[in-house]
Formats: structure tokens, C-alpha cells, sequence
């Protein structure tokens, strides 16, 4: 059946009256105060992960205490589309950017570009490569490292051999054994006796947990650099029969790390980070910044430890 | 109640330019075959689309059992009993025989959406004995032969009650055999009660199935005879009785040098062994019925399709023609009987489409040269009077004839030295049909060697100075303008002079 | 021809040869309700940005901005026009984009000095990467007589895949401040670099597409594929250049992406694809082939350009952009229904 043209006209008026109504919706002018908030773009990673959602929460709530007014944009993982998001901000003249870059090296140019505009850039979460940032906000993940240590010497009793699973190429895990290594020259007793690549995924944690098994039978403890690594690691031990032997910690607090660590399994404790500490830690960096106080250039942010005891006080109440 | 169980009365209906039926009228008694016959264009199958609902008539009454009944669409037509199997069946292929039969009124479990399978299946199964068909009624149709289809087709028009059935030339693609099987389904159907609608161009079969024939020519009734009361003669007579007048303008000129010679061409399956030449000065006809093999024996030549065997001579000398570019470049132009789905570029301009096949000829260097792509648009468009509004205009606007001109423009402007027609007719209406042939005149004079395909025997005769005549993929004969008349060629054409030598 | 085809009475009637303005109407209302469409959201755009206090979206500086953004897509934009007007799609692009920025990377790291020298063949590797790439779809589609969707389909994921296998799904960086230059140096202070190829390569293909015998042999193809066949036309031929042109102008595109981000990613044109076909859809570029041109693609990424950039620019997010991107496509694709 024919539609007549007059009714495609109207639905395609209609449509684009709907498209206003939504772009006008997500705007929601705010006027011209006496007193002009400073105004900070943010291009972060993604708006679909509970992480971002947290520290995005965070930065909301925080940011009008300090007469911010807040641009929000989101590159779910596109370099380009954040090369873009940035240089409007750019175009727009905001008083700071801040990035949660998709690509470290790749957001470094339009980084340059904000500079030379005279535009303070700040990152969180993920470090930019080779770009002038005022200050780098992120969980403290050597912090992370120093405190699984410590709560591995405390449980071993000061005395064990433990494995790093490990993925050097990434700067988080650099610092999270860094501050594990620091931690643990602290116990003479406690030794590393090898770091094996698990590249953070689990099904490569898990060989390498297996070959670890077999060239170390007298083995205590092993620490995985993020979750799917503990968790290879808990599958490999637990298939060996060795659960009752061997402790595993990781880094990250998934849910199912946190249910591995509450059943009462060889995955003992997990180091968290706190993403809406990060958002009110960005906020109050960059204010400051703005105010005309000196920052860090890294601003670490206070990371936790949870093991069975902290689990059950938080489920059990 | 009345003697027929339908009668067609005073039925009209005017196309654009044409006059398709004027006044046809039809009766059919229930458990008789009756034949409908008439040449391409005769009217046969608007009156039938009628019947069908598929188009409305201009003036004149439709009567079922007696009552004045008005046919809204082909659904409607379904409901009061009416059924029509087309050449290309309206199967879907991938579904089971039971499916295609109840396809749109699947037997369900109650009021529930799910359809009721046993009791689909069981129907199926009883509707394919009343016309005496063992088959699988689970097997999807794709896997049937042409035959079995059509007794789904059958079957199908039954199992909606139908009382009057139309068959549009259902041997066309039929064995002997099979045909024999249909022939055997008729006379099951015939006996029921129901009264069957039979259109072919196969006389023989009239006479081996039919009980009355009606001829049908120009959109008019001519006879309704008893079959047993006529002879093949008198229906080929009644069908192409027609004198010719001005309407074929034929020029003649000095028989030429021989162009294009062709010499057992093959094509496995569809021709065999066609062999023949074009002069200049001269225009051969190319005739015989539909499916005979004529177009394919031009788009082999034309390099459209591959031959598998067989040589062609341009001047005397062989040339490999392997695509229509190789073609071409030879100086050879088909202009296709389906001229909006292969002669023209319908959403492009008149300009667009006269250069189409020597875009070469407007370049300089790889850039097109509108001013001289123009001038050359221009000047066909005058001498072929080409009525367009503008050189700009869309092709798909235009009207059939001038669509035909703009074909025969792109062919002239490729500088064809035998040009090859396919219908150049069909669809266009009388004024413009001289003009076409006024034009293929000029073409022979300026010494192009034209070969036109026609299923008008009065186009053939009237324009052609040889006729060639191909019956079921072979030449069946070759008459000089002196020897050819309509029954001649019939008679080639239906394989009867064949037929009588055995 | 003598007598008959000698008369050479008015056959245009007395309304003679109005091409000009004829071809002038046609562009006009081909592209008048697109501009008119971009001309309304700028202005919108500018509106709600200066009720929120920043003013300028519609300023020389966001103009230029936004063609700069939209110079990566555009140029891609150009080649799968020509595709969809034969009737095919290509769905490899935003693969292809990515593999071509890899490999133009990886050269020019491997080659060290001089640079100048391996900036060079880091080029015309990934150039003939493209080249390569369109070829295979193009024998793909018209040797073996896959469907377009189906092999740029296969492509798309193993392009995909071999730029994540050569790099180890890690980027190619730091690279050099000079690979920077193609995409974001600004001739004279205010003209970059990309969006000069940008506007080059759109005028290359429109005249193309347009002016020469091969843009003719496309869009006839495309209108009636039969037709042209057996008007002589070489249709598999065109059909292989198209997708090798295609190809090409992608790898063009990842080049100045890659420049853009001072890396190669094998991460970048997850879905871009579909975002550059939208692009030339919006166009008036008929999907079922025959009918579009350059300069409706042209003024279709505009406004999808626009629309982007105008949303971030007033701040919506993600999700909202996501909704409005779809129901502006919608919007144009209806009003180019509403056309006569």
C-alpha cells in the first residue's frame, strides 16, 4: 500500500521533532551564572562498564561543590571518536581535559594539541605514553602490590616461596609487582622464585599455573596480577589436588573473584580499587589545579584489600 | 440453472493506444475443456486476467451460474471457484507438497496458532487421489519435475473448490509423456464436474483433449466450433484471417553482398543446427512460436550467451564472438526483446543511454564530452523523431515506442553493420509499430543487414523479405516473401508439415 | 541516413534544449532539502550551545574541525559510494582502515632513517595493502559470484584479525612527530593537511564518477546490470576497479587516522563501516545501485559530521547520541522518499 506523501512528511517531521527533544533533553542549559563555573571536558573509556559508572557517579556529585561544570563524553573504546571528543573540547575552549585514554600512545598527539591551546590535560585510570599531562589520577597499584605482600607474609607466617603470574607490559602491573617485590623484600623469609607470562587472561594463567606445579612441588603461595590470572591459578591448583597447600591472591575484586574468595578457596584475598574514590580524587585534583594550587603529577588513590573476614563482615552485617 | 457454469459477456477494456478486447465474449459449460485459442496479442490472456480478477474490464458482465457476478481481485476470484495455473507456477519451493497445497489456509489445532500437521497431511493425501497423483506430500516441491508441480498446481486449485480452471499453455515444458498423464488428469477433472479453461498454441492438442474451441483475434471473438466440427485449417485460417494493409510499409532493394553468416549454431538444450545468412538489402524474418529458440539463437550471436558449437562469418570471414563486446566491436547490435530490463538503463537519461554502447566515440582523453555527447544525442533524436521533452529526460518515463528509439539510437550511433531485432513491436502501439518499420527500412537502404524476431506472422510477412521459421530449437524452414503466407508458416511453426511426413 | 531519417522536424516539441536549467533543478532538488536539513542543524546546534553558554559551534574554526573529523570517513566515504551504486557494499572498510594504519606504522618504525624515506614506503605499503584488498573483493564478487555482503563480510573479521595478529592487539607507537603531519598539520595556520586530500579526493570522485567513461560504466551497471552487458560494457571489470579503488581510498583513510593518533591501532573502525555506509545512504545513494552521487555523499557526511560533533558539542552522551544518530538516518532516508 501506498503511504501518501503528505504522511512520510509528517513522520518525518515527527522524527526529527523527537531528535531535538532528545538532544535538547541531554543538554539541559544551565544559564550564565555571575560567578562562571570553570568548565572540564571528560572523554573517558566507556560509559557501559560499572567501573566507569562508578567513578562517572562520583564526578557528577562531586564536581558542583567545586563550581565545575562538567562536559561528559565517552569513547567506548574508539581512539578516533576521543580524537574527536577531545578537539571539540579543544574547539570549545574548556578550562581542563580529562582523559581515560582508549590508547595510551595514540591519544598523546591531540594531547599536544590541548597544550599548545593552553589547555591543562589530566588522565585517570590509564597512563597516556609520551604526552605532557598536569597529573595522572589512578588507583595506587603499587599500593595494591605492597598490601597482597604483607597479607601473604602475615599467612604464610613469614616464610614461603611464591609465583608472580605476570603480564610486564602493561604500566598497572608493572606497578602492582613493583610494590609486591618492595613489600616482600621486607620478610627475609619470603622468596619469589619465578615470574611466569599469563598475559592477564585466564585459560594462559592456567598452563602456565600447571607448568609452575610441576617445576615447583614445594611452592606457597602465587600471586596473579588481575583476576582471570588468580583465578587460572585456582583452577590449576585446584585440579592438582593441592588447594589445601597452596594460597593464591589477585588483584581486581571481580564478583567472581570476590565468591572464589568467600567460599573459602585457595584464593585467600584480592586487592580493589575504589572507582568512585578515583572520580572525587579527579575532581578535586583538577580543582585544585584550577584554584592555582600545585598538584602531583601522580595522584594515587587509596586502594583496599578484602579477604574472608572483610567478605563476610560486608554480606553479613 | 443456467446452461454455462460461466459466461463472459460483451467484454471491453482499452489499454493506452490499444484496444485489447473489444467485446470478446466466452461460455463455458461445467465438465467440458474448452480451447482458447488466438495468436500473441490476440486477447486471450487479458480476458483471462479478467476472469482472474487481476485486472477489471471496461464495460461488459461476468456471469457464474447464471448470475451477474463482479470479480474484485484474484483472491476473490479464488473464492467463487475460480483457479488459474500459469506457465510459471506460483509454488513456493523450499515448502512440502502438503504445504504449497494449504499454503494461506493451514488446517489448525483448534483456534491455536499451531497448525494441525496429521490432519494437513491426511487432506493433502485426499485431494492428490481425486486426481489419481501418488506423491510424497511431505517432499518440498524443488524436488518434483516440472509435471509433478503442476499436479500440485492442480491439486491446490481443487482443494479451494474450484470449478472453473484455467491452464495457460501447460504443455509448454511437458514430455510426451508427461503430457499424456496430464491429458489423463483432464479427463479425471472433466468428469467431476468441473470446466476447464485450456490455452495453447499446440493445435494438436485441441483436437486430442478439447470438446469446443473458441478463436479469439485483435481482442474479438471470431468462432466458438465444436472441436469435432472443425479441422486444423479452419483454426489457423480463423486465427491470422486478417488482410494486410499500410501498416507495414515495404520498401525493396537490390539483394547485397552476404554479411553475417551463421553455420551450425548449437546451443546443447535450448537450439541445434541453425544455419543461415543475412544479405544487405534485405530483411529476414526470424518466427515461430514461443519457446521455439529464436531469441537465444540471436543472443548466442550476439555473444550473450555462449554456443557450443557452430561458426559465425562477418563478410565472408569467421570472427569469435565471446561477449557482447567482442560483438560490438564486430559491428553487431541486438536490440533485446525485454527492452526495460536489458535494452535500457531505465533510471538514466535519453543522453545517457543513446552512448551508452560507444561511450568511446564522446571522449577526450578519459573525460566525457558533454558538448559532443549532446550533439550526437540531438541529431538521433531528430532523425528518429524521438518524443522527449528533453535530451535530459529519464528513459523510464518515456513511452514504449520512444523507449525503442532510444535502443535503435544507441545502436545506430555504434555504427552496426547487422543489427539484430528482438519484437521490436511488443508493447508499442500501431502509429508507433510503422515508424519502427519505416526506420528499419532506412537502416537497409543505408546497407545494415537486419534480422527481425516476431511471433506477428502480419509484422513477418508484411516487412520481411525471408522468413525463416524455428520449431522446438531447430529451423523448420526457410520461405521466400512469394511462398509465405500465415498458413505456411503456422504450419512450420507447429511442427505439422513434420508431423504429416512421418 | 537519406530520406526519411533526414527530416529533422522539432522532436522536443517547442520546449527545445533546456538542459541547463534542467540539470540545475535536478541538483537542486536532489540536495536542496539535505543542505536545507544541515543549514537547520548547525543553526540548532548553535542555538542550544549558546543557551549553554559556549557559543560557536557555527563558527570558521568548528567548520573546519568537523571536516577535519569527517576527512577519515569521507574519503572511505568516496570509494563505497562507488561500490553501492553497483549495487554491491563493501563492510571491510573500518578492518581495512585499521590494518592499512598498522602497516603504515609498523614500516615506518622497522625503517628508522631516514625518515622521509620509510614515511614514503610506509605509504605505499599500506596503499597497496588497500589496493590489495579492494582486488580480492572484487575477484571475490564478480570471479567466484560471492554476494558483496557475504565476502567484504569475511574479509571485514579476517582484516580484523591479521592487524590484531601482526601487532599482538597492542598499538604500533611512539611514532615520530612527523607522522603526525598528514593529519594534523595545518597548512598556512588554519588548513589541515587531511582535509586538503579530503577535498580532493571528493572532487576526484565526483568527477569521476560523473565526467569520465569508467563513472559512466558504474552507474549504468549499476541501473541495469544486464543492460550494460550487453551494451558492451566489461561489467565484472568495472565491478573490480570500483572495489580496488574502494580499497584504496580506505587505506588513504586509515593513513590519516593513524597520522591523526600518532599510532597504528589495530583497535580503530570497530563499526565504522556501517557509519560511512549511513553516511552515503543519508547521501540519497540508493542501496539497490543505479542511483546516488559524490555530492550527496558529500553533504550526507556533513550531516552526519555535524550531527556528531554538534551533539558532543552540547554535551550529550553516548547513549543520546546513539538514539539521535539512528532517528536522524531514519529522517533523511524519508525525506528522500518524499522527493518526486
Amino acid at each position: 500500500m501506498m503511504i501518501r506523501k503528505g504522511w512520510k512528511a509528517c513522520f518525518a517531521a515527527a522524527l526529527l521533532a523527537a531528535a531535538l527533544l532528545m538532544t535538547g533533553c541531554g543538554g539541559g542549559g544551565n544559564g550564565d551564572a555571575a560567578d562562571r563555573p570553570k568548565v572540564v571536558g571528560a572523554s573517558l573509556l566507556t560509559q557501559t562498564h560499572v567501573f566507569y559508572q562508578d567513578m562517572v557517579a562520583a564526578m557528577r556529585e562531586e564536581a558542583p561543590k567545586h563550581n565545575i561544570s562538567l562536559r561528559l563524553q565517552f569513547a567506548e573504546f574508539d581512539s578516533r571518536r576521543q580524537n574527536d571528543q577531545i578537539e571539540t573540547f579543544i574547539a570549545q575552549r574548556v578550562d581542563a581535559i580529562l582523559i581515560a585514554p582508549t590508547d595510551s600512545s595514540g591519544v598523546a598527539p591531540v594531547i599536544a594539541e590541548a597544550r599548545a591551546k593552553g589547555i591543562p590535560v589530566f588522565t585517570t585510570d590509564i597512563a597516556a605514553h609520551g604526552a605532557d599531562v598536569v597529573s595522572h589520577i589512578a588507583s595506587d597499584n603499587e599500593r595494591g602490590g605492597e598490601l597482597l605482600a604483607a597479607y601473604l607474609a602475615e599467612l604464610l607466617g613469614g616464610e614461603g616461596k611464591v609465583v608472580i603470574i605476570d603480564h610486564p607490559f602493561v604500566a598497572s602491573v608493572q606497578d602492582r609487582t613493583r610494590g609486591f617485590e618492595r613489600e616482600l623484600a621486607k620478610h627475609p623469609g619470603m622468596r619469589i622464585v619465578q615470574r611466569v607470562p599469563g598475559e592477564g587472561q585466564r585459560d594462559k594463567a592456567l598452563r602456565a599455573a600447571q607448568d609452575i606445579l610441576q617445576a615447583h612441588p614445594d611452592l606457597d603461595a602465587i600471586f596473579g596480577i588481575n583476576d582471570d590470572s588468580a583465578l587460572g591459578a585456582l583452577a590449576a591448583v585446584e585440579a592438582a589436588g593441592l588447594q589445601d597447600r597452596i594460597v593464591i591472591v589477585g588483584f581486581d575484586g571481580t564478583p567472581e573473584a570476590a565468591d572464589a574468595i568467600a567460599a573459602g578457596k585457595a584464593l585467600k584475598a584480592d586487592a580493589v580499587q575504589y572507582p568512585g574514590e578515583i572520580g572525587r580524587k579527579n575532581i578535586e585534583v583538577i580543582a585544585a589545579y584550577l584554584r592555582g594550587e600545585p598538584v602531583p603529577p601522580v595522584a594515587p588513590v587509596e586502594v583496599g584489600l578484602i579477604d574472608l573476614k572483610t567478605l563476610e563482615a560486608e554480606r553479613n552485617p | 440453472m443456467s446452461e454455462y457454469v460461466l459466461e463472459m459477456r460483451d467484454i471491453t477494456k482499452r489499454f493506452p493506444g490499444v484496444l485489447a478486447l473489444d467485446q470478446a465474449h466466452l461460455e463455458l459449460r461445467s465438465g467440458e475443456v474448452h480451447c482458447l485459442v488466438g495468436e500473441n496479442g490476440a486477447g486471450k490472456s487479458t480476458m483471462m486476467k479478467i476472469l482472474a480478477g487481476a485486472q477489471p474490464a471496461d464495460s461488459g458482465e461476468i456471469l457464474l451460474d447464471g448470475a451477474p457476478t463482479a470479480i474484485h481481485s484474484p483472491y476473490h476470484a479464488q473464492q467463487l471457484g475460480i483457479s488459474m495455473i500459469y506457465q510459471e507456477f506460483n509454488l513456493s519451493p523450499y515448502l512440502s507438497v502438503a504445504e504449497n497445497i494449504f499454503l494461506g489456509r493451514e488446517p489448525r489445532i483448534g483456534r491455536s496458532p499451531f497448525i494441525d500437521w496429521q490432519r494437513m497431511y491426511r487432506d493433502a493425501r485426499e485431494v492428490l487421489a481425486r486426481v489419481k497423483v501418488e506423491l510424497d506430500v511431505r517432499r518440498p516441491v524443488n524436488e518434483l519435475s516440472v509435471a509433478q508441480q503442476q499436479m500440485v498446481e492442480i491439486a491446490k486449485a481443487l482443494s479451494v473448490q474450484a470449478r472453473i480452471i484455467v491452464m495457460d499453455e501447460p504443455s509448454a515444458t511437458l514430455t510426451d509423456h508427461e503430457l499424456a498423464a496430464l491429458f489423463a488428469l483432464i479427463k479425471t477433472l472433466r468428469r467431476q464436474g468441473i470446466g476447464l479453461i485450456y490455452i495453447s498454441h499446440r493445435l494438436e492438442e485441441i483436437f486430442e483433449i478439447g470438446d469446443r474451441v473458441t478463436v479469439m483475434r485483435d481482442g474479438r471473438h471470431v468462432a466458438t466450433n465444436a472441436v469435432c466440427d472443425v479441422t486444423r485449417e479452419d483454426i489457423i485460417r480463423m486465427m491470422v484471417g486478417r488482410t494486410l494493409t499500410e501498416e507495414y510499409p515495404k520498401e525493396f532493394f537490390q539483394r547485397g553482398a552476404e554479411r553475417l553468416r551463421v553455420e551450425r549454431l548449437s546451443r546443447d538444450g535450448v537450439f541445434e543446427d541453425v544455419s543461415f545468412s543475412l544479405h544487405t538489402g534485405e530483411i529476414v524474418g526470424l518466427t515461430g512460436l514461443v519457446g521455439a529458440g529464436r531469441t537465444e539463437v540471436a543472443r548466442a550471436i550476439f555473444g550473450a550467451d555462449r554456443k557450443t558449437s557452430g561458426q559465425i562469418y562477418l563478410d565472408g570471414a569467421p570472427i569469435e564472438v565471446r561477449s557482447p563486446r567482442d560483438a560490438i566491436r564486430h559491428g553487431i547490435g541486438l536490440l533485446t526483446e525485454d527492452r526495460k530490463n536489458q535494452g535500457l538503463v531505465l533510471g538514466m537519461t535519453v543522453r545517457e543511454n543513446t552512448t551508452l554502447a560507444n561511450l568511446v566515440a564522446v571522449l577526450v582523453g578519459p573525460f566525457i564530452d558533454r558538448r559532443k555527447e549532446r550533439a550526437v544525442t540531438d541529431q538521433y533524436v531528430r532523425e528518429l523523431q524521438i518524443k522527449t521533452p528533453s535530451m535530459e529526460q529519464i528513459v523510464q518515463n518515456l513511452s514504449g515506442g520512444t523507449q525503442q528509439k532510444v535502443v535503435l539510437a544507441k545502436w545506430l550511433f555504434t555504427n552496426s553493420k547487422v543489427l539484430i531485432f528482438d519484437e521490436p513491436t511488443r508493447g508499442i502501439d500501431v502509429g508507433a509499430k510503422t515508424e519502427i518499420f519505416k526506420l528499419i527500412n532506412a537502416l537497409v537502404r543505408r546497407g545494415v543487414a537486419v534480422l527481425v524476431i516476431s511471433s506477428e506472422l502480419p509484422e513477418v510477412l508484411g516487412i520481411c523479405d525471408r522468413i525463416l521459421v524455428m520449431h522446438e530449437g531447430r529451423l523448420a524452414g526457410e520461405l521466400s516473401r512469394q511462398d509465405a503466407d500465415q498458413e505456411a508458416i503456422m504450419r512450420l511453426a507447429t511442427g505439422i508439415r513434420a508431423a504429416a511426413a512421418v | 541516413m537519406e530520406n526519411y531519417l533526414k527530416r529533422t522536424e522539432g522532436a522536443y516539441g517547442t520546449r527545445g534544449l533546456i538542459v541547463r536549467r534542467d540539470s540545475w533543478k535536478r541538483a537542486a532538488l536532489t540536495y536542496g532539502p539535505l543542505i536545507l536539513a544541515l543549514i537547520v542543524e548547525v543553526a540548532v546546534f548553535e542555538y542550544i550551545g549558546w543557551r549553554q553558554g559556549k557559543p560557536g559551534f557555527a563558527s570558521m574554526n568548528t567548520m573546519m574541525l568537523v571536516l577535519n573529523q569527517s576527512a577519515v570517513f569521507g574519503i572511505m566515504a568516496v570509494g563505497m559510494t562507488l561500490v553501492i551504486i553497483t549495487g554491491g557494499i563493501d563492510l571491510s572498510v573500518g578492518s581495512l582502515m585499521a590494518c592499512a594504519g598498522v602497516a603504515c606504522a609498523m614500516v615506518v618504525q622497522w625503517g628508522g632513517e631516514p625518515l622521509w624515506l620509510w614515511m614514503a614506503a610506509g605509504y605505499a605499503v599500506a596503499l597497496l595493502l588497500g589496493a590489495c584488498a579492494g582486488a580480492f573483493s572484487g575477484a571475490l564478487v564478480t570471479w567466484f559470484r560471492i554476494p558483496p555482503f557475504i565476502a567484504t563480510l569475511a574479509l571485514m573479521s579476517s582484516l580484523r584479525g591479521v592487524g590484531n595478529l601482526i601487532t599482538e592487539g597492542k598499538p604500533i607507537s611512539p611514532m615520530p612527530d612527523v607522522y603526525g603531519r598528514l593529519g594534523r598539520f595545518q597548512i598556512g595556520g588554519w588548513l589541515p593537511v587531511s582535509v586538503l586530500v579530503f577535498a580532493v579526493v571528493i572532487a576526484g570522485g565526483a568527477i569521476l564518477l560523473s565526467q569520465t567513461q569508467f563513472g559512466r560504466h558504474v552507474r549504468a551497471l549499476g541501473g541495469n546490470e544486464e543492460s550494460a552487458r550487453l551494451s558492451g560494457i566489461n561489467v565484472g571489470r568495472v565491478k573490480r576497479r570500483v572495489y580496488l579503488l574502494c580499497g584504496t581510498l580506505t587505506a588513504l583513510s586509515g593513513l590519516i587516522l593513524s597520522s591523526r593518533l600518532g599510532a597504528g591501532s589495530p583497535k580503530v573502525g570497530v563499526g565504522d563501516e556501517l557509519a560511512v555506509i549511513a553516511a552515503v545512504v543519508v547521501g540519497g545513494t540508493s542501496l539497490s545501485g543505479g542511483r546516488g552521487g559524490i555530492g550527496g555523499t558529500f553533504v550526507g557526511l556533513l550531516v552526519v559530521a555535524f550531527l556528531n560533533s554538534g551533539l558532543t558539542w552540547i554535551g550529550v552522551e553516548t547513549f543520546g547520541q546513539q538514539v539521535t544518530l539512528g532517528i536522524v538516518i531514519l529522517a533523511a532516508v524519508l525525506l528522500d522518499r518524499i522527493k518526486p
